[in-house]
This record gives structure tokens, C-alpha cells and sequence, in this order.
């Protein structure tokens, strides 16, 4: 199997990007799939949290075929990623703790507004669209774009729909939603553009408890339909 | 206790803001100008990362319901002191002033907007501390005071003054000179300098750009130039950081902040140095900049120079200080 090798850039003078290419181009080998990639990239920087470049750094973020390392110092870039090196041709995945969240989701109805246009635009029903969203084990590949935001991969491709044409100004907090090719979770109230499918009681972002945000990258998410009504919180 | 009297917007309580949750979506928040309000805590004895206040704009005015030592950095509003009596002194920026209790601290509506000022109190401002810091985040509401902007009529706690330090400085009545804003932002090539045609890159570089009206602590809107992206390229989202240089695609580019978003898929042709960042607090709209390229071993040698400076200005005022080490 053989592993992208990341082209390395400085972002500021004190961080370094890491991009992995996208699996499979350049390369006639088997590689990874772009989910594996992702949990080798989440990998790796839980590995150099704990290593003994870790004080050399301030964050370490990762993002989809990408981590982007923030040092205190980038003078000492060439130690972290000598160590970042190392850690990357080696076997990772031991290190791996994955957690697995449930999230119980109130779908539809005043919860999910927007599932009867998802519906209607993937030629479904309703229970399918629910079914089928349901179905997937997905991975939070990365956090970003508001705190506890999860990016979440695995997707039924059936269920990509465009954004909404006119985003809505208002979206409240554990609305469940589909853009694109995506599917997630809205933390906080906030404007947004995507299909409100949805709706979780769960707070996923709380400054006030530690770790503040209820997702972690890596971990496996599995939506569960909720049967009563749920109502708005 | 310090009490808003008059409160001017986007009046809020900032330190060096929150580091290392950038990888949760957190970001950074703190003062925009982070060594002006290191300079500000350490004339009244505090350490660099003591809360204080960071003012946009006036018509503003505080009383100090206690004797406070209090000192001004960046922008010089004319703050002035008034007593009870009606007595009126001139706070001058860049040194530290008694205020005593029941004075108040009133800066006036002023027709020269020269961007933000930072206000340190001797103790420094006493809010909760959320997730490692005291900053307002404004964009996720928390930290500072309720995580929004001062209004009137809030009551600031202050931390107990630092006392032994602090007499030194008052003994040899210190002060510290700003820097001047140059208006010229040093910058290294960014992450994705090599998507954009050899003829964006050059109307980049050195051709002036001019600061929009849509400016904010998220970042700044410059006009100037459209700027080429091949149309067929698609980037991932990829984390961000202030200072970096966003170009969408249309007339606009965007000049990170320091409450930027941690994740960000447009591409990033520069990177504003580090040494030069404090600058965006005093950038105003109308005003033009220019980027001056740089190397990546000038960009961190111009970062431990200055914090080699500022390292030394603490010593000199009797402060010990690890920030800038």
C-alpha cells in the first residue's frame, strides 16, 4: 500500500500545511482511500501531540487531505517535521482510540423543515431520506468553520442536494442539515445556506465544559431517528 | 471596580487571546494589536496577558469606582481624567496614571478615527476565564463580559494590583513610544501563490490596496485589483490563520483577522508576517496598503526581533515576563 507523500508549504512563517495529495493519483499502486488518508492524517497528529516535539507546537489542526501544524517558533520547523516525518511512514493506526457518538435526531417537521424539498429533489420519500441518512456509520474528518463544527464524511451520494438558493439568516443550534455532498451539524445559531433536515438536542459546542466541543476528530457518528415529537428546545 | 459610563461600539474586553483550539474551531480572538496591550499591562506592573480593554472608537468614558492605575496604548484618543470636582488632566498615551476613586476616564469624540487603543488597568480586568482566556469572542459569543461588546452601565471587576513592579516603573516615570503604522505589510508567499498567473502575483505585490468599509476583527476587505484564478481550480478547506490572504475570486481580497475561522477553501496567495500583524488594528477604511514581499528566514527572524524587543522592554520596566521569551 503505498502512502502519499504531503507537499509542504509555510503558511506563516510559523506553520507549515501539510497537503496530501488526493489517494490514487500518481500512482499505480493500491492506495489508501480518501477515509483512511484522513484518519492517518488524524493519526498523525495525535501522535505528535504526544511526542517530544509536542511543546514546539501550539496546535495542530487537521482539515480534509490536510494539518496544518502551528509552531511558537518556525525556526524549529525542521524538527517537527523530521518528527512528523517519522511518525508518518510508521504504523499509526495502534495509537488509535476511535470513539463512536450517537446522535439522536428529531427529523422532519418543524425539526427538519427542509425535508420534504430533499425529498422531493432525490426523487425519495421522506422515511427513505431518513432511512438512508441513518444508514451510514460517517467520520468527523476535521472540525472547522465555527467551533464544534464536524466535517462528516460518508454521505449517501442519493442524498447530495445543492445549497439552498437564499440561505437562510437564522439556523438554530443542533439543526441537522445536508449541502452538497455533506452532511452536518450546526453548533450554534447562525445563518446558513444547507437543508435543514433535522434537528439534535445535543449541545455540540459549550465553552464552559472541557473538551468544549462534543465531537472530536476521528470519531465515528451514527444518527438515530427519534420516534416522538422532540419540539423546538 | 471600573463602570462604563459611555460605551463606544465594538467595545471589548480582549487579552492575547486563546491559543492551541484552533483543531475544535475555536479561534483566537485577543487584542488586535497584542503588543500595544502588552505594553499597556506591563506600565501599570501587570504581565503581557492581563484582560483590558480594547476600544474601537470614541465617545467613551469610564469611572473608577476604586484607585486605579491605569495606561494607554495605540491610538491616541486625548483620553482625559475628570475628578469629582471637575478638574480636568490629560492622560498621555504610553505612560501610567493614577485615577482615583469616583474619577473618571472620558475619551471625546474625536474626527481623526486612527483605529484601536488599548486600555490596561493595574491587576488587569477580572471576567471568567473561557477556555484558556479572557478574550470576547464576538463571532460565538463568550469570553470578556457575556460575550459581547461593553455597554453602559457594566461593572468590570479588577484583579488585585501588582504592587512591587509596579512602584519601579512609577518611581522613574517610564513611558514607551508607539510604533509608527507604515501603511507597508511585509508578507511571505502563500500556501497557494503558485495557482495564481505570473500576472496576479505581480499586480500583487507592491501596487497599493485600498482598506473597504467591510472590515472587521474576522478580517479585512481590500480593494485594489481582480486577481486571476484558473477557473478549474478546486481546493479543499485547509486551516487558516490570521494574517493569511484569501483571494474568492472577485474584486475583493481578504486579509485574515484575528478572530478568523479556523477552516477556510479559498486560495491563499500571501501571508502577512507576524511582526506586522498589529498593524490591521489601526488600518482604517480609505486608507491603501502595499505588501512588500519577504523570505520565510526574514519573516521569523523579524518575529524573534521583535519579541527580543519586547522582551527586553519588560525587563527594563522591572516586569518578569515570559511571553516574549
Amino acid at each position: 500500500m503505498s502512502i502519499p507523500e504531503p507537499s509542504i508549504n509555510f503558511a506563516t512563517e510559523n506553520a507549515i500545511l501539510l497537503s496530501f495529495a488526493e489517494p490514487g493519483l500518481n500512482s499505480e499502486e493500491p492506495t489508501l482511500s480518501a477515509e483512511q488518508l484522513q484518519m492517518r492524517i488524524i493519526d498523525l497528529a495525535s501522535a505528535l501531540r504526544q511526542s517530544t516535539v509536542a511543546d514546539l507546537l501550539i496546535d495542530l489542526i487537521p482539515a480534509p487531505g490536510s494539518l496544518l501544524l502551528v509552531l511558537h517558533d518556525g525556526h524549529r520547523a525542521r524538527r517537527v517535521l523530521k518528527a512528523a516525518e517519522k511518525y508518518w511512514a510508521s504504523d499509526l493506526s495502534s495509537r488509535r482510540e476511535t470513539r463512536q457518538v450517537e446522535i439522536p435526531v428529531y427529523y422532519g417537521g418543524d425539526n427538519g423543515p427542509d425535508l420534504a424539498v430533499v425529498a422531493e429533489h432525490c426523487g425519495l420519500t421522506e422515511s427513505a431520506i431518513i432511512e438512508r441518512h441513518c444508514a451510514p456509520t460517517y467520520t468527523v474528518s476535521a472540525l472547522g468553520f465555527m467551533p464544534g463544527f464536524a466535517y462528516l464524511t460518508g454521505l449517501d451520494a442519493s442524498l447530495a442536494i445543492p445549497r439552498r438558493n437564499t440561505p437562510r439568516n437564522r439556523i438554530r443550534a443542533g439543526s441537522v442539515a445536508i449541502g452538497g455532498t455533506s452532511t452536518g451539524i450546526y453548533p450554534a445559531d447562525s445563518p446558513g445556506g444547507w437543508h435543514i433536515i433535522g434537528h439534535t438536542q445535543l449541545t455540540l459546542f459549550d465553552p464552559d465544559v472541557m473538551p468544549p466541543t462534543y465531537l472530536q476528530s476521528g470519531d465515528t457518528v451514527c444518527f438515530i431517528p427519534q420516534r416522538d415529537k422532540g419540539g423546538q428546545t | 471596580m471600573i463602570e462604563i459610563l459611555q460605551a463606544s461600539p465594538l467595545l471589548t474586553i480582549q487579552d492575547l487571546g486563546r491559543t492551541g483550539l484552533r483543531h475544535l474551531g475555536i479561534p483566537q480572538c485577543g487584542a488586535m494589536d497584542p503588543y500595544a496591550l502588552s505594553i499597556a499591562n506591563w506600565l501599570v506592573g501587570n504581565t503581557a496577558e492581563q484582560a483590558g480593554l480594547e476600544i474601537v472608537t470614541t465617545p467613551l468614558s469610564l469611572r473608577c469606582h476604586e484607585l486605579q492605575w491605569i495606561a494607554l496604548t495605540g491610538h491616541d484618543y486625548q483620553a482625559r481624567r475628570i475628578d469629582a470636582d471637575g478638574q480636568e488632566t490629560a492622560l498621555a498615551c504610553g505612560f501610567s496614571h493614577a485615577i482615583p476613586a469616583g474619577s473618571e476616564v472620558h475619551f471625546p469624540a474625536s474626527q481623526r478615527q486612527g483605529g484601536r487603543a488599548y486600555l490596561a488597568v493595574g491587576g488587569g480586568l477580572d471576567v471568567p476565564v473561557k477556555l484558556n482566556a479572557r478574550s470576547t469572542d464576538l463571532v460565538n459569543g463568550f469570553g470578556g463580559l457575556e460575550g459581547r461588546p461593553l455597554q453602559r452601565g457594566d461593572m468590570l471587576p479588577v484583579l488585585p494590583q501588582p504592587t512591587s513592579s509596579f512602584n519601579a516603573i512609577q518611581r522613574r516615570h517610564l513611558g514607551i513610544r508607539p510604533w509608527p503604522v507604515s501603511g507597508r505589510l511585509r508578507a511571505i508567499a502563500g500556501v497557494d501563490t503558485e495557482l495564481f498567473p505570473e500576472q496576479s502575483r505581480q499586480s500583487f505585490w507592491y501596487h497599493p490596496w485600498t482598506i473597504s468599509h467591510n472590515l472587521s476583527r474576522t478580517g479585512l476587505r481590500l480593494d485594489g485589483r481582480k486577481l486571476h484564478i484558473p477557473p478549474q481550480t478546486s481546493r479543499l478547506s485547509a486551516g487558516v490563520l490570521p494574517g493569511m490572504i484569501q483571494v474568492p475570486g472577485g474584486d475583493q481580497i481578504i486579509l485574515l483577522s484575528a478572530d478568523a475561522q479556523t477552516t477556510g477553501g479559498y486560495p491563499c496567495i500571501a501571508s502577512v508576517i507576524t511582526a506586522d500583524l498589529w498593524q490591521l488594528a489601526y488600518l482604517q477604511p480609505g486608507q491603501t496598503i502595499t505588501f512588500v514581499p519577504v523570505s520565510i528566514a526574514e519573516a521569523q527572524g523579524q518575529n524573534s526581533a521583535v519579541r527580543l524587543y519586547l522582551h527586553s522592554l519588560a525587563e527594563q520596566l522591572g516586569i518578569e515576563d515570559h511571553v516574549y521569551q
